[in-house]
Protein backbone atom coordinates (compact mmCIF):
# COMPACT_ATOMS: atom_id res chain seq x y z
CA UNK A 1 0.00 0.00 0.00
CA UNK A 2 1.82 3.39 -1.17
CA UNK A 3 1.18 6.42 0.68
CA UNK A 4 -0.46 9.29 -0.46
CA UNK A 5 1.84 11.05 -3.10
CA UNK A 6 3.31 14.67 -1.69
CA UNK A 7 1.64 16.84 -4.24
CA UNK A 8 -2.15 18.45 -3.70
CA UNK A 9 -4.89 17.48 -5.94
CA UNK A 10 -6.32 21.14 -6.02
CA UNK A 11 -2.84 22.86 -7.11
CA UNK A 12 -4.01 25.11 -10.02
CA UNK A 13 -1.18 26.27 -11.88
CA UNK A 14 0.84 24.16 -14.14
CA UNK A 15 4.15 23.12 -12.92
CA UNK A 16 5.69 25.01 -16.48
CA UNK A 17 3.93 28.04 -15.84
CA UNK A 18 3.82 30.41 -13.13
CA UNK A 19 1.70 32.44 -12.14
CA UNK A 20 2.45 35.80 -13.88
CA UNK A 21 0.91 38.05 -10.72
CA UNK A 22 2.76 36.79 -7.60
CA UNK A 23 6.01 37.63 -9.77
CA UNK A 24 9.35 37.60 -7.22
CA UNK A 25 10.52 40.80 -6.47
CA UNK A 26 14.18 39.34 -7.93
CA UNK A 27 16.24 41.47 -5.37
CA UNK A 28 13.49 40.61 -2.55
CA UNK A 29 13.92 38.89 0.68
CA UNK A 30 14.05 35.47 -0.95
CA UNK A 31 16.73 35.99 -3.45
CA UNK A 32 20.06 35.07 -3.19
CA UNK A 33 21.37 37.90 -4.54
CA UNK A 34 19.31 40.21 -2.55
CA UNK A 35 20.70 39.06 1.00
CA UNK A 36 24.28 38.48 -0.49
CA UNK A 37 24.43 42.74 -1.43
CA UNK A 38 22.56 43.38 1.60
CA UNK A 39 25.13 41.28 4.14
CA UNK A 40 27.41 43.19 2.44
CA UNK A 41 26.72 46.36 3.08
CA UNK A 42 25.06 45.61 6.82
CA UNK A 43 28.83 45.05 6.93
CA UNK A 44 30.06 48.54 6.58
CA UNK A 45 26.81 49.59 8.26
CA UNK A 46 27.71 48.58 11.35
CA UNK A 47 30.66 49.89 11.53
CA UNK A 48 31.13 51.78 14.74
CA UNK A 49 30.73 55.94 13.65
CA UNK A 50 34.09 57.42 13.23
CA UNK A 51 33.79 59.76 15.98
CA UNK A 52 35.09 62.83 13.68
CA UNK A 53 31.89 62.99 12.21
CA UNK A 54 29.89 62.90 15.28
CA UNK A 55 31.99 65.79 16.55
CA UNK A 56 31.34 67.53 13.44
CA UNK A 57 27.61 67.46 13.20
CA UNK A 58 27.31 68.55 17.02
CA UNK A 59 29.37 71.28 15.83
CA UNK A 60 27.67 72.23 13.31
CA UNK A 61 24.64 71.88 15.62
CA UNK A 62 26.09 74.33 18.17
CA UNK A 63 27.33 76.69 15.55
CA UNK A 64 23.97 76.99 14.44
CA UNK A 65 21.62 76.97 17.43
CA UNK A 66 24.26 80.34 18.53
CA UNK A 67 23.37 81.98 15.65
CA UNK A 68 19.82 81.72 16.15
CA UNK A 69 19.85 82.77 19.39
CA UNK B 1 8.23 72.59 21.01
CA UNK B 2 10.73 75.45 21.13
CA UNK B 3 12.28 77.50 18.47
CA UNK B 4 15.31 76.58 19.36
CA UNK B 5 14.39 72.86 19.03
CA UNK B 6 13.18 72.08 15.92
CA UNK B 7 12.69 68.75 14.79
CA UNK B 8 16.54 68.06 14.39
CA UNK B 9 17.96 68.01 11.11
CA UNK B 10 21.01 66.84 13.09
CA UNK B 11 19.57 63.76 14.64
CA UNK B 12 18.28 63.04 11.13
CA UNK B 13 21.69 63.46 9.33
CA UNK B 14 23.36 61.34 12.57
CA UNK B 15 20.52 58.33 11.52
CA UNK B 16 21.93 58.39 8.09
CA UNK B 17 25.17 58.26 8.51
CA UNK B 18 25.61 54.47 9.05
CA UNK B 19 23.91 54.15 5.27
CA UNK B 20 26.18 56.85 3.87
CA UNK B 21 29.00 55.19 4.51
CA UNK B 22 28.11 52.38 2.86
CA UNK B 23 27.41 54.10 -0.29
CA UNK B 24 30.91 55.81 0.19
CA UNK B 25 32.33 52.35 0.58
CA UNK B 26 30.88 51.09 -2.32
CA UNK B 27 31.55 54.21 -4.51
CA UNK B 28 35.34 54.83 -3.64
CA UNK B 29 36.26 51.69 -2.00
CA UNK B 30 39.08 52.77 0.71
CA UNK B 31 37.76 53.42 3.85
CA UNK B 32 39.69 57.21 4.36
CA UNK B 33 38.49 58.00 1.28
CA UNK B 34 34.75 57.23 1.82
CA UNK B 35 34.96 58.63 5.39
CA UNK B 36 36.20 62.36 3.95
CA UNK B 37 33.54 61.73 1.20
CA UNK B 38 30.93 61.25 4.28
CA UNK B 39 32.56 64.07 6.18
CA UNK B 40 32.34 66.74 3.04
CA UNK B 41 28.64 65.58 2.59
CA UNK B 42 27.72 66.00 6.16
CA UNK B 43 28.65 69.71 5.59
CA UNK B 44 27.72 70.64 2.35
CA UNK B 45 24.06 69.33 3.37
CA UNK B 46 24.49 70.96 6.11
CA UNK B 47 25.00 74.25 3.99
CA UNK B 48 21.66 73.23 1.62
CA UNK B 49 19.51 72.30 4.64
CA UNK B 50 16.92 74.71 3.26
CA UNK B 51 16.88 72.96 -0.27
CA UNK B 52 15.69 69.41 1.53
CA UNK B 53 11.91 68.87 1.59
CA UNK B 54 10.86 67.79 4.96
CA UNK B 55 8.97 64.35 4.47
CA UNK B 56 10.61 62.80 1.41
CA UNK B 57 13.35 60.91 1.74
CA UNK B 58 16.18 61.97 3.08
CA UNK B 59 18.94 59.48 2.60
CA UNK B 60 18.54 59.73 -1.11
CA UNK B 61 18.79 63.56 -0.98
CA UNK B 62 22.42 62.74 1.14
CA UNK B 63 23.48 59.73 -1.23
CA UNK B 64 23.08 62.49 -4.31
CA UNK B 65 25.04 64.77 -2.52
CA UNK B 66 27.72 62.38 -1.69
CA UNK B 67 27.71 60.70 -5.51
CA UNK B 68 27.73 64.07 -7.35
CA UNK B 69 30.79 64.90 -4.70
CA UNK B 70 32.60 61.49 -5.20
CA UNK B 71 32.31 62.00 -9.24
CA UNK B 72 33.37 65.64 -8.86
CA UNK B 73 36.64 64.64 -7.01
CA UNK B 74 37.40 62.03 -9.55
CA UNK B 75 36.85 64.24 -12.55
CA UNK B 76 38.89 66.98 -10.40
CA UNK B 77 42.19 64.47 -10.41
CA UNK B 78 41.73 63.78 -14.40
CA UNK B 79 40.60 60.31 -13.43
CA UNK B 80 38.13 58.00 -14.88
CA UNK B 81 35.69 56.80 -12.94
CA UNK B 82 37.00 53.28 -12.75
CA UNK B 83 35.99 50.33 -11.13
CA UNK B 84 37.65 50.52 -7.65
CA UNK B 85 39.62 48.09 -6.35
CA UNK B 86 38.12 46.32 -3.22
CA UNK B 87 34.51 47.01 -2.43
CA UNK B 88 33.80 46.23 0.49
CA UNK B 89 37.17 44.33 0.91
CA UNK B 90 38.74 45.54 4.27
CA UNK B 91 35.63 44.21 6.18
CA UNK B 92 35.87 40.93 4.42
CA UNK B 93 38.61 39.30 7.24
CA UNK B 94 35.82 39.66 9.83
CA UNK B 95 32.58 38.27 7.91
CA UNK B 96 31.17 35.76 9.85
CA UNK B 97 32.76 32.26 9.04
CA UNK B 98 29.52 30.63 8.63
CA UNK B 99 29.31 28.06 5.91
CA UNK B 100 28.61 31.51 2.97
CA UNK B 101 31.69 33.07 3.48
CA UNK B 102 33.32 31.36 0.58
CA UNK B 103 30.38 32.50 -1.40
CA UNK B 104 30.34 35.57 -0.30
CA UNK B 105 34.37 36.23 -1.33
CA UNK B 106 33.08 34.71 -4.64
CA UNK B 107 30.29 37.63 -4.78
CA UNK B 108 32.09 39.74 -3.60
CA UNK B 109 34.75 39.41 -6.16
CA UNK B 110 32.11 39.05 -8.51
CA UNK B 111 30.34 42.84 -7.23
CA UNK B 112 33.79 44.48 -8.14
CA UNK B 113 34.05 42.82 -11.52
CA UNK B 114 30.69 44.64 -12.36
CA UNK B 115 30.95 48.27 -14.44
CA UNK B 116 30.61 51.03 -11.98
CA UNK B 117 27.05 51.94 -12.91
CA UNK B 118 25.82 48.57 -12.59
CA UNK B 119 27.48 48.07 -9.14
CA UNK B 120 25.66 51.29 -8.07
CA UNK B 121 22.58 50.44 -9.46
CA UNK B 122 22.23 46.85 -7.77
CA UNK B 123 23.87 48.20 -4.50
CA UNK B 124 21.00 51.20 -3.98
CA UNK B 125 18.36 49.21 -4.96
CA UNK B 126 19.47 45.47 -3.60
CA UNK B 127 20.97 46.48 -0.43
CA UNK B 128 20.10 50.24 0.36
CA UNK B 129 16.89 49.30 -0.06
CA UNK B 130 16.02 52.85 -2.68
CA UNK B 131 13.26 52.46 -5.37
CA UNK B 132 14.12 52.58 -9.01
CA UNK B 133 12.65 56.08 -8.82
CA UNK B 134 14.33 57.38 -5.71
CA UNK B 135 18.02 55.33 -7.39
CA UNK B 136 17.36 56.98 -10.86
CA UNK B 137 17.20 60.78 -8.94
CA UNK B 138 20.55 59.65 -6.46
CA UNK B 139 21.81 58.41 -10.42
CA UNK B 140 20.85 61.96 -12.04
CA UNK B 141 19.80 59.34 -14.94
CA UNK B 142 16.33 57.71 -15.74
CA UNK B 143 14.33 55.39 -14.24
CA UNK B 144 14.45 52.59 -16.78
CA UNK B 145 18.25 53.32 -16.79
CA UNK B 146 18.43 52.18 -13.14
CA UNK B 147 16.03 49.37 -14.31
CA UNK B 148 18.14 48.18 -16.81
CA UNK B 149 21.41 48.36 -15.07
CA UNK B 150 20.12 46.21 -12.16
CA UNK B 151 19.29 43.62 -14.75
CA UNK B 152 22.63 43.16 -16.19
CA UNK B 153 23.97 43.41 -12.84
CA UNK B 154 21.56 40.67 -11.55
CA UNK B 155 22.32 38.38 -14.13
CA UNK B 156 26.15 38.83 -14.52
CA UNK B 157 26.05 38.24 -10.68
CA UNK B 158 23.25 35.02 -11.05
CA UNK B 159 25.61 33.51 -12.82
CA UNK B 160 28.44 33.61 -10.63
CA UNK B 161 25.92 32.15 -8.00
CA UNK B 162 25.02 29.36 -9.85
CA UNK B 163 28.87 28.52 -10.51
CA UNK B 164 29.37 28.48 -7.06
CA UNK B 165 27.00 26.87 -6.24
CA UNK B 166 27.16 24.08 -8.24
CA UNK B 167 30.75 23.27 -8.32
CA UNK B 168 33.62 22.62 -5.39
CA UNK B 169 35.18 26.42 -6.63
CA UNK B 170 37.65 23.95 -9.45
CA UNK B 171 37.90 25.49 -12.64
CA UNK B 172 34.80 24.94 -14.39
CA UNK B 173 35.20 26.80 -17.48
CA UNK B 174 31.76 24.83 -18.93
CA UNK B 175 29.75 27.58 -16.69
CA UNK B 176 32.50 29.88 -15.44
CA UNK B 177 34.31 31.45 -18.38
CA UNK B 178 32.01 33.78 -19.73
CA UNK B 179 32.00 35.93 -16.50
CA UNK B 180 34.82 35.20 -15.04
CA UNK B 181 37.48 35.79 -17.97
CA UNK B 182 35.85 39.13 -18.82
CA UNK B 183 36.22 40.29 -14.85
CA UNK B 184 39.96 39.40 -15.09
CA UNK B 185 40.37 40.79 -18.69
CA UNK B 186 39.76 44.44 -17.89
Amino acid sequence: MKSVPDSTPDEPSPPSRRPRVRRKDPLGPESEIGARLRMLYAEVESEPIPSGLIELLEQLGEAERRAVK
Amino acid sequence: MSVENPPSFKSAMLAALPALRAFAMSLSGRHDQADDLVQETVMKAWSKQADFTLGTNMNAWLFTILRNLYYSQMRKRGREVQDVDGVFTARLGVAPSHDGRMDLADFRRALEALPADQREAILLIGAAGFSYEEAATICGCATGTVKSRVSRARSRLQSVLGVSGASDYGPDPATSGPVVSRAFAR
